[in-house]
């Protein structure tokens, strides 16, 4: 009709035109970020272990591991398959798991391994089991967080992190698992989020010891609980202590006598060669699955339990300890292998 | 232009909010990361004092365990990564101070951490010593028998080391004095007793290790707490509050800015659909307006768009293209509106075209002739307007058109009626004039003689008077019928006046004119005209003037002729007279001597007297019903008492200039015989022509008015619509004079002039009297009917009421109301009576027969 035409003319407004103004308002309201109470005041219990455990004077200096189990159960799965993935390494044929092998207590039951480049690590591998319990990563005490110990541990695999994603982006179903969980895909930021989350995972909870530690009196036989009070007479307690029993101290080299002996006469085959000048400290290692993570030392030196146990002893109370003292003590360390899946180490 | 302002305005308000909001945002993420760092180092103090709370409980705790401690570290260690990005350059206003400070903390935090692994390495070891020295102890007070105890002092060595292995070391220093002792008693016992100087060796490497790793341990505490992290953390945290008080302080002022923005943004959107709503529902009332104005709108309308199609068509339209709406929508206009000029009868083309390219209102020049679906030709008078948009661009036409078949079918009936006899279908005085005018040029140049015959027919009045209108116009119409049937080749018939024709014959002499004559005559003799049963012979009386080279002008001829009428009708009638000069002197001495001397006698004799007729309100409206009018009409009695018809004596008074003396007589006479006058009523008087030049008049009225008492709204004076017209100015000042003075006005016989209605605004009259000849025919002539109702029409436009004369019958009253006219007059409402008391009813009765019609 032409009335809507001549009289459309001499309107300034039009539907448009509201509508837009209305949208404009309402998305500025919406838009403008809100006041400064936004900024969160984060209070210092959310820091702190709201279950800290109490001054320990009337307990036992050893505490149970818990399972841990705070980790999206994707990215644990994700982890997983990036610990046992063989492609990311230089020469395709070996994986994280191949030195931390869940059958042979984390770790691989040789003194030295064989890295992917060919050569032999500086250090015995250590178990993977328990390993967010630690305070301290590798033998060195080098790194104080698993990401910076992850960033450094694919030198192991001879390859980059450039590489890796690489190798990642080319396998369809990386692509898609990591673009299902993250917003940005693969990054290395992610691949390590993964691993750690997998690695928080690895505990060997309900051990002998720990249903002991929680009240099971039954839980240890005789021989055993004398074992553990001789492993508290003879001082062990002092450094083999905490969550995971050790791991979270450190020596000084020269109240490390071993190594210390091994810096001052180095002798061929020990492994002393990997000792560089400038070690300063060395870590205290977990006794959690001490039974089944040989063979023991920084160098895979000792083949028998019995033996480490003398040896330490020797070293640290100067003097020589009874056969039946070791027995004892060696039977409460078996006590301490624990469960992975529902399956004893 | 508005729209594109507004657009442009609104665009730009949203870019600059859309500007605000980023850098808003861009600046609350720096309060947040602010806020953040403050937490942090809030976090990092906090942590750094439980760290050394716990390490003093290390310190003192013979079993210790670092699990809490290493918690803690690892915290602390989070918080440092978070406060590393504090040197984000995200941060403005971030000053050197802040980085020297964070520095600072960084140091002294790596210096804790440090120290603290040093500490935990010392105390295990010291720990363990000390483990080992209660083993020892336990183990040498069974070995040694009683008196090597005694001096030994094993036993209170014993009781000292499990104390303050107990109760945390507070007795190191006197332990350690022990322990010398102990080994110095210990080394005179021992001799070769190989037990003995192992445990000798044995204690004296733990009592080395507790001293140097005591002494580590207690340093490295010492240092640790004495390291002032939380002076920096309170520096850093101080410095950070107050670059976080003002970023917050000018995010928020900007955020007020945006809010406050974007609440008028919102107020002017709601305020714009308002009004939007408020336009909306306008434009949908003037649409509906517009549609009934176009439905109902008498003219029909077409609207087209630019390029000439159809639109829409209203009704009217539909009617007189014969096209329906939808059909016609959508058509391209010369489909529907297919014009033609009806002079050339050429097609009519491109009145858009020129209407889009000129840009202007066309009025279609000629007389256009629509021809419809039906291929039938329609009158019509139409115009072709442009619409334009804001632009002043043409989006489209408006095409109105009429009807007018109707107006010229009337215009021309009029024009014939201005040249034509209404009653009896041959012309009129004027176009016999122009006939006249003609034969005399054609005498002229060619020196034809014709002549001109003038009849009056004798028995005319007497038949009109006693049988009525209806009678004589009968009459009038057989005599033509009569006279037309005579009519030789060439010639030609009109009715001159009341019962006078004339006739013009072309190429006679005078001699033959007057056998022609003669013979009519004795046609009109045979002639009987019946009327309701009784035969009533007509005479005729018939003047003959010659036509030649030297006559003169028409009125000369038309006179002789006139004059030798007069002189047959003096002769004894029904005879032919042929014109003499000699006629002319005696028509003139007799005609003057008898009219001036009969009337000076009447007023002398005081032979005139007042006749009233009733004036009916007729109309709807009620209040003219209010009172009653009556005209007041001047009638003269002859010597011997009879009235005179006042067709005879007022033409004769107006051509003798009595008629001023007669309208004072009237206007005398109303005013002093008041007495018998109604006060209720209204009483019109009619003044002459000739009243109206008289510059004495008003005052003469006045004078009267004021000796009696007759109210001025009581009086309407009358003077007719020609005698108006005539003396224009004249008629003006007196009507607006008197109505000054409260007198009412009417203009009496409206419409015989057939003159335009545009001097009626000079005319400020009160009533409009409308011709008695269209009245009487309102119901049988169309075109009567049409004039009485547009006079209706546009006096009440002009706010002037209506009253009708020679109100017959009942039908034409019914016609009248029909109209909406609003005072009636006439038979049939009463005759004309005597004012006077002595007026009796047998007086009146037989004066009613006599030809009462209205003064002229």
């Amino acid at each position: 009709m032409f009335w809507a035409n001549l009289t459309a003319n001499n309107i300034g407004i039009n539907t448009k035109t509201c509508v837009a103004c209305c949208v404009f308002s309402i998305l500025f309201t919406c838009l403008s970020p809100s006041g400064s109470t936004a900024t969160t005041i984060l209070s210092p219990g959310t820091f702190l272990p709201k279950n800290a455990p109490p001054g320990f004077t009337n307990n036992e200096p050893i505490t149970p591991v818990d399972l841990g189990a705070t980790h999206d159960p994707e990215q644990i799965a994700l982890g997983a398959r990036l610990f046992s993935e063989r492609r990311l390494s230089g020469n395709q044929q070996l994986a994280c798991v191949d030195c931390h092998n869940f059958q042979r207590g984390g770790a691989d039951g040789k003194s030295r391994s064989l890295t992917a480049s060919g050569q032999l690590t500086r250090f015995n591998t250590p178990t993977i089991f328990n390993v967010t319990l630690n305070s301290y990563y590798y033998w060195g005490a080098n790194f104080s967080s698993l990401d910076n110990q992850t960033e450094d541990a694919v030198k192991n695999l001879d390859t980059d992190w450039t590489s890796i994603m690489q190798r990642l982006n080319s396998i369809p179903e990386y692509r898609y698992r990591f673009n299902q969980l993250f917003s940005d895909g693969i990054t290395k930021g992610n691949i390590k989020k993964c691993i750690i989350a997998f690695e928080y995972s690895l505990r060997t909870a309900n051990s002998r010891f720990d249903r002991y530690l929680e009240g099971d009196a039954s839980a240890l036989d005789d021989t055993e609980k004398q074992g553990y009070q001789l492993f508290k007479s003879y001082g062990c307690i002092t450094c083999h202590q905490g969550r995971n029993i050790g791991g979270n101290i450190t020596l000084e080299i020269k109240d490390a006598p071993y190594l210390w002996q091994q810096l001052q006469h180095p002798k061929n085959g020990t492994g002393a060669e990997s000792v560089q000048p400038n070690l300063k400290n060395i870590r205290v290692p977990s006794l959690r699955n001490v039974a089944v993570t040989g063979p023991y030392m920084h160098d895979g030196s000792v083949a028998e339990l019995r033996e480490v146990v003398a040896m330490m002893g020797r070293h640290y109370t100067q003097a020589k300890l009874p056969e039946r003292d070791i027995n004892l003590i060696v039977s409460y360390l078996q006590s301490l292998t624990g469960f992975y899946q529902g399956q004893p180490l | 232009m508005s729209r594109v302002i507004t657009t442009c305005f609104l665009c730009g308000v949203g870019a600059a909010l859309l500007l605000c909001i980023l850098y808003l945002h861009h600046r609350n993420v720096e309060v947040l990361k602010t806020g953040e760092k403050i937490e942090s180092i809030r976090n990092v103090r906090l942590l750094h004092s439980l760290a050394n709370q716990e390490l003093l409980q290390i310190r003192y705790q013979l079993y210790s365990n670092y699990d809490q401690l290493a918690d803690y570290t690892k915290q602390l260690r989070t918080h440092l990564v978070i406060m590393e990005t504090m040197l984000d350059p995200i941060i403005v206003g971030r000053t050197q101070e802040i980085d020297d400070h964070y520095a600072i903390l960084r140091q002294q935090v790596d210096i804790k951490l440090e120290l603290q692994d040093r500490f935990k390495s010392a105390n295990a070891m010291m720990k363990n010593s000390l483990l080992r020295l209660r083993e020892i102890a336990k183990k040498l007070s069974k070995y040694v028998n009683p008196p090597q105890r005694e001096i030994l002092g094993i036993e209170y060595f014993s009781q000292l080391s499990t104390e303050s292995l107990q109760y945390g070391l507070v007795n190191k220093r006197h332990l350690e004095g022990k322990l010398g002792q102990i080994l110095d008693a210990l080394g005179l016992i021992k001799q070769n007793d190989r037990t003995l100087n192992a445990y000798y060796r044995e204690l004296q490497q733990h009592a080395e290790l507790i001293r140097s790793r005591g002494e580590i341990a207690k340093d490295s505490l010492s240092t640790i707490l004495a390291i002032p992290i939380e002076r920096s953390t309170e520096h850093l945290q101080h410095q950070y509050s107050e670059l976080h008080g003002r970023l917050s302080e000018e995010t928020n002022i900007v955020r007020n800015g945006l809010y406050s923005a974007s609440f008028l943004l919102l107020l002017y959107a709601i305020f714009a659909f308002i009004r939007l709503a408020q336009r909306k529902q306008a434009l949908a009332r003037e649409k509906e307006r517009a549609q009934i104005t176009l439905q109902s709108i008498g003219d029909g309308i077409i609207s087209t768009d630019a390029h000439g199609i159809v639109q829409f068509i209203n009704p009217v339209a539909e009617q007189l293209t014969k096209w329906q709406s939808d059909e016609a929508k959508g058509k391209q206009l010369h489909e529907i509106f297919r014009v033609f000029n009806a002079i050339t009868n050429a097609k009519v083309d491109g009145i858009i075209q020129r209407c889009i390219t000129e840009k202007r209102h066309i009025v279609s020049a000629g007389q256009s002739i629509l021809v419809n679906r039906a291929n039938e030709p329609v009158a019509i008078e139409d115009s072709v307007a442009p619409i334009m948009d804001a632009d002043n661009e043409v989006v489209g036409t408006i095409i109105v058109f009429r009807d007018v078949s109707d107006k010229r079918e009337l215009s021309q009936q009029l024009l014939r009626q201005a040249s034509h006899d209404a009653l009896t279908g041959v012309i009129n005085r004027r176009g016999f004039d122009q006939e006249l005018v003609n034969l005399i040029e054609n005498s002229r140049h060619e020196g034809l003689l014709h002549a001109l015959l003038y009849i009056d027919l004798d028995q005319f009045k007497v038949i009109n008077d006693t049988c009525g209108h209806d009678a004589g116009d009968h009459l009038l119409i057989s005599v033509t019928e009569l006279f037309q049937d005579q009519l030789p080749h060439q010639s030609t018939l009109a009715r001159l006046g009341g019962d006078e024709f004339g006739i013009l014959l072309h190429n006679h002499t005078v001699h033959e004119a007057n056998v022609f004559a003669e013979q009519l005559l004795s046609r009109i003799k045979e002639f009987r005209f019946e009327w309701q049963g009784i035969n009533f012979q007509v005479g005729a009386s018939i003047g003959l003037a010659s036509i030649h080279r030297q006559v003169g002008n028409a009125s000369l001829v038309l006179s002789a002729a006139d004059m030798a009428c007069y002189v047959a009708k003096d002769l004894g009638r029904n005879r032919v007279h042929i014109f003499n000069p000699s006629d002319r002197e005696l028509v003139r001495r007799q005609g003057e001597m008898e009219w001036v001397a009969k009337l000076t006698a009447a007023y002398k004799e005081n032979r005139f007297t007042l006749y009233c007729q009733a004036i009916i309100p007729i109309g709807v409206n009620t209040s003219v019903k209010e009172r009653k009018h009556y005209e007041l009409l001047v009638r003269l009695r002859d010597t011997g008492g009879r009235l005179v018809s006042p067709n005879s004596f007022i033409p004769a008074a107006e051509r003798y200039n009595f008629m001023p003396t007669i309208d004072r007589w009237v206007i005398h006479r109303a005013f002093s015989q008041f007495r018998w006058f109604n006060s209720e009523n209204c009483y019109s008087i009619n003044l002459s022509g000739t009243s109206l030049n008289s510059d004495t008049l008003v005052a003469y009225i006045k004078e009267e008015m004021d000796k009696s008492s007759l109210s001025p709204e009581q009086v309407c004076f009358e003077v007719t619509e020609t005698a108006a017209i005539a003396n224009l100015d004249a008629a003006a000042t007196m009507i607006k004079e008197l109505k000054k003075l409260g007198f009412k006005f009417a203009l009496d016989d409206f419409g015989q002039g057939l003159s335009s209605y545009s001097y009626l605004n000079n005319l400020p009259v009160d009533y409009l009297k409308i011709d008695g000849e269209f009245v009487r025919n309102v119901k049988t002539d169309p075109v009567s009917f049409e004039i009485v109702s547009s006079v209706n029409k546009i006096s009440h436009l002009l706010g002037m009421q209506t009253i009708a004369e020679y109100v017959e019958n009942e039908s034409i009253l019914e016609v009248l109301r029909e109209i909406g006219i609003d005072y009636a007059q006439g038979f049939q409402f009463g005759l004309p009576e005597p004012m006077q008391k002595e007026a009796s009813p047998s007086f009146s009765a037989i004066h009613r027969l006599p030809a009462l019609a209205e003064p002229a």
